[in-house]
């Protein structure tokens, strides 16, 4: 490896406590990243991808807890280590997350406009007026027509795409060096699924941010991914370019899984 | 879509539609509207006894609609005299409870662990202390309350039941995935709770207003009838009936037209605050 990696996890264990009993989420898990790549993380629902998210977010909820031994090195900086506020000034600016949900995940009761230039405005920017154009025209490069009407309007005005396209333009706003992005399109129907991921892939091109797809999704990593990590019960099982993933799945579970996914007929 | 409309105004629209809301309405806007103008509404002076021996307790007449009470006083006079005070006091306390109420629960919610259980122990140690008894022994070891102290008391007693309400949405609110979002953008602590989170607390505090000032005009109407109140020759619903208890049913109209201004006032009220709960809460609607 010849630059040193955008993202690096070291055996992460993050753990939450349910009741009595320790709930092992993430099992000692290491991986890197490097800038302007995009990785899978797949698995089925409960494997601990979201754990991993939230771990690199550092906002695990307060039953969650990352064990020590662990490390985190997000450009070159121990992510871990950090205080509150350090962290806080990377979320959103350097390190961004794009959620499931469009319709939750936006605040009912704010414009869209306004909640994309709230980023702007935590992360240095003194002029709202300044902050609500950069919003209007993140807006517009996420492929919205007419951004300028859509961002005085509220999130339940717009389609479930339009959204999801504000969600992206939220993340993307300050160009992070990477993107979390968790089942960005699982809450949609296919064709804009697939108009989503154009964008993404498109909006990589021009920002050369790294983007870590959390998904179960294959057809999501076919399309989009170069890398894999393939998860089970906590733990990365597989770590493969997405084309040998396919071809020969080193892992009997990744051929489990690969196996999972219904085909028509006429292409078994 | 979820429980939370963004469009606030129509939401309260469709709420107040109906017969019923739309009595309460006009008769707290007439209510209003006479505590504002009482100085040029009222038909006479609310503190002179003109005529003393001659022309007291005298019952309704085209002159007097109300009557007159014991000292010869006008009693509609004194009724709009009385909203100025008794309304006055009542929003004047139900702010400050209101205030005091949303902080706390906002704090105790949003916070939560130890703070939180510090908070909700202070609101049930408040809320224990009966607060008519804690009133009167104020009143009885200080002498007579200005109309400021009233207020501050009402409202330094009241705040606990907004309290609990505010807390318990804002721990719901908290959960909430937009809420994690903007966290996820570095949005600080202090702004997550203004920005997110706040707002979605309103409709609760609307309901949360209406429940407090339903509560407080009736003890404000009590203190001022025990004497411990708003003391004359000002007057307040209160005590403009204890003017007329003495002559009881003789002088029925002393004690009667206060006596249903109260009522209708209480009854408005709480009509709006079940409707705006219905808005605000579905799953409350029509409980018997």
């Amino acid at each position: 490896m010849t630059a040193p990696a955008l993202l690096d996890v070291r055996e992460l264990r993050t753990t939450y406590a349910r009741d009595d009993a320790v709930v092992r989420a993430v099992d000692g898990v290491s991986f890197s990243l490097a800038a302007g790549e995009t990785v899978a993380l797949v698995g089925e629902s409960g494997c601990g991808k979201s754990a991993i998210a939230l771990s690199l977010m550092r906002l695990l909820p307060a039953n969650g807890r990352i064990e020590s031994g662990s490390q985190v090195t997000f450009e070159g900086r121990d992510l871990l280590a950090l205080d509150q506020r350090a962290m806080r000034d990377i979320r959103g600016r350097r390190l961004a997350m794009i959620f499931q949900e469009p319709a939750s995940a936006l605040n009912p009761v704010m414009t869209v406009g306004e909640q994309v230039a709230e980023v702007a405005l935590i992360h240095g920017e003194r002029s709202k007026r300044a902050a609500w154009d950069r919003a209007v025209a993140m807006l517009d490069r996420t492929g919205i027509g007419d951004a300028s009407a859509r961002a005085r309007q509220y999130p339940h005005e717009l389609s479930g795409g339009t959204r999801q396209r504000v969600l992206i333009a939220i993340a993307l706003l300050l160009s992070p060096a990477l993107v979390i992005a968790d089942e960005p399109t699982s809450a949609l129907d296919v064709t804009v699924q697939a108009q989503i991921l154009d964008l993404l892939a498109r909006l990589q091109r021009e920002t050369g941010m790294a983007v870590l797809f959390i998904t179960h999704d294959f057809a999501v990593v076919a399309e989009s991914c170069a890398r894999a990590l393939v998860m089970r019960e906590g733990r990365i099982v597989e770590d493969a370019p997405v084309d040998r993933l396919f071809r020969e799945p080193a892992h009997p579970y990744t051929a489990e899984l690969l196996r999972a996914v219904p085909r028509l007929r006429a292409h078994a | 879509m979820n429980g939370s409309t963004p469009s606030h105004g129509l939401a309260l629209r469709r709420a107040l539609g109906g017969t019923g809301p739309r009595i309460a309405l006009a008769l707290l806007a007439i209510f209003v509207v006479g505590a504002l103008g009482a100085p040029v509404i009222a038909p006479y002076d609310c503190r002179a006894m003109p005529h003393i021996e001659t022309d007291n307790n005298l019952a309704p007449s085209a002159a007097h609609p109300f009557g007159t009470d014991a000292y010869s006083r006008d009693v509609l006079s004194r009724v709009i005299c009385g909203a100025r005070v008794s309304l006055g006091v009542a929003a004047g306390s139900v702010l400050l409870a209101l205030t005091l109420g949303a902080a706390m629960g906002a704090l105790a919610g949003f916070a939560g662990g130890w703070t939180d259980a510090i908070c909700m122990r202070l609101v049930d140690a408040v809320l224990s202390v009966p607060r008519l008894l804690l009133l009167m022994v104020l009143v009885a070891s200080t002498g007579p309350l200005s109309v400021t102290g009233i207020v501050l008391l009402l409202g330094l007693t009241g705040w606990p039941a907004t309290s609990r309400i505010v807390r318990t949405e804002v721990r719901s609110l908290r959960e909430r995935e937009f809420v994690e979002a903007a966290r996820a953008l570095g949005v600080p602590q202090w702004r997550v709770l203004l920005r997110h989170v706040m707002p979605g607390v309103v409709p609760q505090l609307l309901v949360a207003a209406t429940l407090a000032f339903a509560t407080v005009i009736p003890l404000e109407a009590g203190l001022s009838y025990l004497g411990f109140g708003v003391s004359p020759p000002a007057a307040s619903w209160g005590n403009i009936i204890n003017d007329g208890v003495d002559r009881g049913l003789d002088a029925w109209w002393v004690i009667f037209f206060p006596g249903l201004a109260i009522v209708c006032t209480v009854l408005a009220v709480n009509t709006i605050g079940d409707r705006l709960r219905e808005a605000v809460d579905p799953r409350q609607a029509r409980l018997p």
